[in-house]
């Protein structure tokens, strides 16, 4: 007589509602979930937790959010003195609001239960570490900061930004990239794009509404035309849009949690990816246009 | 940033996202020179590593209030100055929510169990406020109402009332002045007399902040007949209690927004259980607590300094007179800097004594030297900084006039100035002895 327990040792976890998982001591092959038959079983009576996941367990239930560290959106920028660039030094900074969003979807997800982790990811020097606490504030589980700094940093672009996180999405086995649409410094919006390019994962840019059905993704993206509603599978790459959620207030004891949650450091090198940029030409401002906010053009 | 002005220009979806809120008015956006300066004095500075008191757990908590206040309070001021009035239940249980009214305040009840340091990062962070009314109010709520009760109370009275002042789902009030007696507390003529199981209270309070809206008040009231130090009690009195009758709400030169309401006591009858701790340890209890309430109101105007300072120099160096901007002149100039001098050598003064306060020291002196500075030091800058100004600092439509009213309350309300003099020189032991 063969003593079968209900673990899950044999048999995937094909996720039904399971009843209350007290067995009873039955025929052969009738009571067991998934069918499996065996030859006479005797069922333990060992009670197993009433699982309701609606990820496919073969998915790691990770999700990769980039957030960027940029120059608040209220200050007044100021042009270089020789013309190379803005101002930075000292300035204040703050988390690219498009990235609030992207982040405030996956904690979303997670307390609906759909995602077990999100990690938040930013590629910068040592201060972008205060952005990733931001993150893991508003409810992040843990952190990535690859490290770039100086003359390197300068020359990083939407490329190899998209690199790293095609490096990272692969390692950390995530199922879904969220990024924000936009950086509101370089307003580029390519670095979704480009990474989902590299993986050769669907995507699903523009989103103003994001909903997970099984393993596939149903995603309204805001077109100009309006809205356009379609389903790819996962794993994805997903970029926010402004009407996508309202990100919350990192409450204060969430502050102070996030000073327990772990940043993980690494170099771009410890990737594999090359930062060498494509990019030619410096850039020449000339005196900052004089232009009012509010002005229609 | 071009996405903003896109966003402006297409008016799109009606979302109050905080960044949507580019108010064209004069001296609300915030300036680079403003955000450059010195860490700690602006919110979400760069060298958190180099500040004397401030951690990066003081900058994250600073940026994450300074969101609610761009997004929720700020857009609204100016419609609640107006009006007299601001919705004091609504914004409370938002702070509450997010955990910044009980900063200092027992972890069993809702609070955050931090240091002093962070209740003066709050302050620090709440004089971005576009008007002085309701930082005040919200001083009144978190350490002018609660700090005896957190201390001193028994905890039925602390699961009663503390636990829901600090998720703000009720607003406190404080009564302790009255008509006859401000700086004088020992004077007071409120009393409570013990009738069985209940005290009933007769008498009235004045300049009572957040009084027309409140749901309970920290009373002070005389409980016996000893010597005026030891006679007296608080009790946390319930406001809907019959016999509590809020008077008038006081028109008052500045701080429009909060509501400040004379009250009245009928025989009012409230349960023995209410008072705080021992009965006659009240004004001790009520002591205790000024040197948190004085720093509290010094970091909270100094952000305001900051930030009027700043818009003058804004005003100033777009605004022409002979041909050349205002600012160009020298007298302009060098008396802003000197003005600057002395907000920066205030909030030295301030943090030092926060520094001392959380380690254990009795920072009586210090905090009544903050507090006599900070009163005069505004009234001198709102002054200057109106001159400047000229015409239009005359006007309701900027920042700088609501300052000058609102701050004058500064050497007045939460112990006179003349009260500080006295009290340094008892430190300083020049008062003539009796």
């Amino acid at each position: 007589m063969n003593l079968t327990t209900q673990s899950a040792a044999s048999q995937p976890i094909k996720v039904e509602s399971v009843g209350f998982g007290w067995p009873l001591i039955g025929c052969a092959g009738r009571w067991l979930p998934s069918g499996a038959s065996t030859g006479f079983t005797l069922k333990c009576f060992r009670r197993v937790p009433r699982v309701k996941v609606n990820v496919s367990s073969t998915m790691s239930g990770r999700v990769l959010v980039g957030v960027k560290r940029v120059i608040d959106y209220a200050v007044k920028i100021r042009v270089k003195p020789d013309n190379s660039g803005v101002v930075t030094d000292g300035v204040k900074h703050s988390m690219n609001p498009f990235c609030e969003i992207a982040v405030e979807e996956a904690v979303k997800l997670k307390e609906k239960k759909f995602i077990k982790e999100v990690v938040a990811v930013s590629c910068g020097p040592q201060q972008s570490q205060e952005t990733i606490r931001t993150a893991l504030a508003m409810g992040a589980d843990r952190g990535i900061h690859v490290e770039v700094t100086g003359k390197e940093y300068e020359n990083i672009g939407p490329l190899q930004i998209s690199k790293i996180m095609a490096a990272l999405a692969k390692k950390e086995d995530a199922q879904l990239v969220i990024l924000g649409k936009q950086a509101i410094d370089d307003d580029c919006n390519q670095t979704g794009q480009m990474t989902a390019a590299l993986l050769d994962w669907p995507q699903g840019t523009f989103a103003s509404e994001l909903t997970l059905e099984g393993d596939k993704i149903k995603v309204v993206r805001e077109i100009d035309g309006g809205l356009e509603t379609i389903k790819i599978n996962m794993p994805a790459v997903v970029t926010a849009d402004l009407r996508l959620n309202t990100p919350r207030y990192a409450t204060l004891p969430n502050i102070m949690k996030a000073k327990k949650k772990k940043i993980a450091n690494m170099k771009p090198a410890d990737l594999g990816v090359d930062l060498t940029s494509r990019r030619r030409g410096r850039y020449r401002g000339r005196r900052s246009a004089r232009r009012e906010e509010g002005t229609v053009y | 940033m071009a996405l903003c002005g896109a966003a402006l220009r297409l008016n799109l979806c009606v979302d109050s996202r905080y960044f949507y809120k580019f108010s064209s008015r004069v001296g609300v956006r915030r300036l680079s020179e403003n955000t450059s300066s010195r860490p700690g004095s602006g919110s979400g500075a760069e060298t958190a590593g180099d500040h004397v008191l401030y951690t990066q757990e003081h900058f994250a908590l600073r940026e994450s209030l300074r969101k609610i206040i761009d997004q929720e309070i700020n857009p609204h001021v100016d419609q609640w100055e107006a009006e007299g009035k601001f919705p004091a239940h609504k914004i409370f249980k938002i702070l509450g929510s997010a955990g910044f009214l009980g900063v200092n305040k027992p972890v069993e009840y809702g609070g955050m169990g931090l240091d002093f340091s962070y209740s003066v990062a709050v302050a620090e962070e709440l004089g971005n406020i576009h008007c002085g009314g309701i930082p005040m109010a919200i001083g009144v709520q978190t350490d002018m109402t609660t700090p005896a009760l957190a201390r001193f109370g028994s905890a039925e009275l602390k699961k009663e009332f503390l636990l829901p002042s600090i998720t703000g789902d009720i607003v406190a009030c404080l009564g302790v002045s009255e008509v006859g007696a401000g700086s004088d507390v020992s004077s007071i003529k409120t009393n409570a007399v013990r009738k069985g199981d209940e005290y009933v209270i007769n008498g009235g309070k004045m300049w009572t902040t957040n009084g027309t809206q409140a749901d309970w008040m920290c009373l002070l009231a005389n409980t016996s007949d000893g010597p005026p130090h030891k006679n007296k009690s608080l009790i946390c009195l319930p406001m809907n209690l019959p016999g509590v009758h809020i008077a008038r709400k006081i028109e008052k030169l500045g701080m429009w927004s909060s509501d400040t309401a004379e009250v009245f006591f009928d025989d009012v009858r409230v349960p023995c259980k209410n008072i705080i701790g021992e009965e006659g340890m009240g004004f001790t209890y009520q002591m205790l607590q000024f040197q948190e309430e004085r720093l509290w109101a010094v970091a909270n105007i100094l952000t305001m300094m900051d930030n009027v300072i700043q818009d003058t120099i804004k005003y100033t160096k777009q605004r022409k007179i002979f041909k050349q901007p205002v600012l160009h002149n020298q007298v302009v100039h060098f008396r802003l800097a000197e003005l600057q001098t002395e907000v920066e050598l205030l909030r030295s003064l301030l943090h030092c004594a926060t520094a001392l306060y959380i380690k254990g020291n009795d920072v009586t002196k210090l905090a009544s030297m903050a507090k006599l500075k900070g009163g005069r030091l505004a009234r001198e800058l709102g002054d200057s900084c109106l001159q400047f100004w000229g015409g239009m600092g005359f006007t309701s439509e900027v920042m700088v006039s609501r300052f000058y009213r609102d701050s004058r309350l500064m050497s007045i309300g939460g112990g006179a100035d003349e009260v500080m003099l006295g009290i340094i020189c008892k430190y300083m032991d020049t008062l003539p002895r009796k």
